[in-house]
């Protein structure tokens, strides 16, 4: 049993996917990778009660089992599961008539180090206070700049992955993520942080 | 956490026994997947054939009948280019641009390269048919058979079958001139046309322009409009012709 799960765990997301064709059983692996990330995605992508989170990831994984023979080798497992969960998010939060917001953009060092290459400048160094803020100004963006931000920032996302999550095409995930940027540090400006 | 976990996985599990759900088959998305392809093929086919008639109308009928008879540019445009050609050409393009976006890799790129590039290959694929003939066969299967714009024809009749106005199209034989419609006149020698011009205009194999006066026992002809010879009429000097018979026959 234990060598069993060894070799799930050995196995790429591919190779399990594959697997999933004769043995169903598979898919609590992909469910056990990948319950914790998506659950912090979908949590970051608005505001939820417990009981909602767990029905939009339960919906997802249901999504994603059904789906299965509709996922490309070409593209990361990854990058195709992000997207069904960020298509089952907004569609829920859609029905639900919430704007979606995040309340899960935590500060945390990895955070505030990727900011620092992106907004620090003469004027001011990014603290864990500014940061805190920057995340804060993040959850009022616009749909099209906040999702981009936050698969960049908070999900450590490549331009070429958000493209393949949010379907568009990866130099107009360029051009949002600059202008996210630019509105971000002119919200920061208008703060006077030091 | 991992109480948590288990729960969810087991639920997971759960659901996916007692309702019986399976991986939709991979037939399906084959098939889905094809489908968008050939509404794609299918909508730039549909736009190409629609630009390859209005191509092959403004060559018709740019000049009509003859090369020295240029229609007015206004009404040209609305003959060449009928309503129902540019709803169905831009339907076509909007259509191909939709479903490209729906195929796995057309989100990769520019709406705005993917609209030039589907453009292109339906001016393209355009070009193609003009060069081989076949925008005449759709032409004449689209617009002849199921009458959904004017044909050639009965543009050259509406533009240049006026007698109140002094100018009557048709095919004559033995001096009495047919139009499309069937409608038969009797043609009359008028004084500024000779004999010998007047009895040429039997021969003729194509439809004639006749420039002259309507009465009531048929037209009286003054002067006539020749194929083989340039006689460098503009449209606009046509109801001057006209006119001027009309007078010259009072």
């Amino acid at each position: 049993m234990l060598k069993e799960t060894e070799k799930k765990i050995e196995k790429t997301d591919r190779e399990i996917v594959e697997l999933i064709a004769s043995d169903s059983s598979y898919f609590t692996e992909i469910v056990n990778r990948y319950e914790a990330p998506l659950m912090r995605y979908i949590k970051r992508l608005g505001y939820f009660d417990v009981a909602d989170v767990e029905d939009v990831l339960q919906d997802t994984f249901l999504k994603v089992y059904k789906n299965l023979n509709a996922y490309n080798s070409d593209l990361k497992f990854s990058s195709w599961i992000y997207r069904i969960t960020h298509n089952v998010t907004i569609d829920f939060l859609r029905k639900k008539l919430i704007r979606p917001e995040g309340n899960y953009n935590q500060v945390d060092e990895e955070f505030v180090s990727r900011l620092s290459s992106d907004f620090s400048t003469d004027e001011y160094t990014i603290s864990n206070e500014v940061a805190r803020e920057i995340s804060k100004a993040i959850d009022t963006l616009k749909e099209k700049y906040r999702d981009p931000i936050i698969l960049y920032f908070f999900e450590n996302k490549s331009y070429e992955e958000i493209s393949d999550v949010l379907k568009i095409p990866p130099n107009t995930v360029a051009t949002r993520l600059s202008r996210a940027k630019s509105i971000l540090k002119t919200s920061l400006k208008s703060k006077e942080y030091e | 956490m991992n109480n948590l976990k288990k729960t969810l996985t087991e639920k997971i599990s759960n659901t996916i026994e007692t309702k019986k759900i399976k991986p939709t088959p991979r037939g399906i998305f084959v098939v889905r997947r094809l489908i968008i392809w050939i509404v794609l093929a299918i909508s730039i086919i549909i736009s190409a054939a629609t630009l390859s008639m209005i191509i092959f109308r403004a060559s018709k009928l740019r000049s009509l009948p003859y090369e020295n008879l240029p229609a007015p540019l206004s009404s040209q445009f609305l003959d060449m280019v009928p309503v129902i050609f540019i709803i169905t050409l831009i339907i076509g393009i909007v259509i191909a641009i939709y479903e490209f976006g729906k195929t796995d890799k057309g989100y990769k790129f520019e709406k705005t390269k993917v609209t030039l590039s589907l453009v292109g290959c339906v001016a393209v694929l355009a070009a193609i048919f003009s060069y081989t003939g076949v925008h005449h066969s759709i032409h004449r299967f689209m617009v002849e058979h199921s009458k959904l714009a004017p044909t050639v024809e009965e543009i050259k009749n509406r533009r240049f079958n006026n007698p109140d106005r002094g100018i009557i199209r048709g095919i004559v034989k033995e001096q009495i001139l047919t139009n499309k419609s069937g409608r038969e006149v009797k043609l009359i020698r008028g004084q500024n046309i000779n004999n010998e011009d007047f009895s040429s205009i039997d021969g003729f194999e194509q439809p004639v322009i006749l420039f002259g006066k309507l009465v009531t026992d048929g037209f009286i002809v003054c002067k006539l409009s020749r194929p083989e010879k340039k006689v460098g009429f503009k449209f606009k000097k046509l109801d001057e012709d006209a006119e001027k018979c009309k007078k010259a026959l009072k």
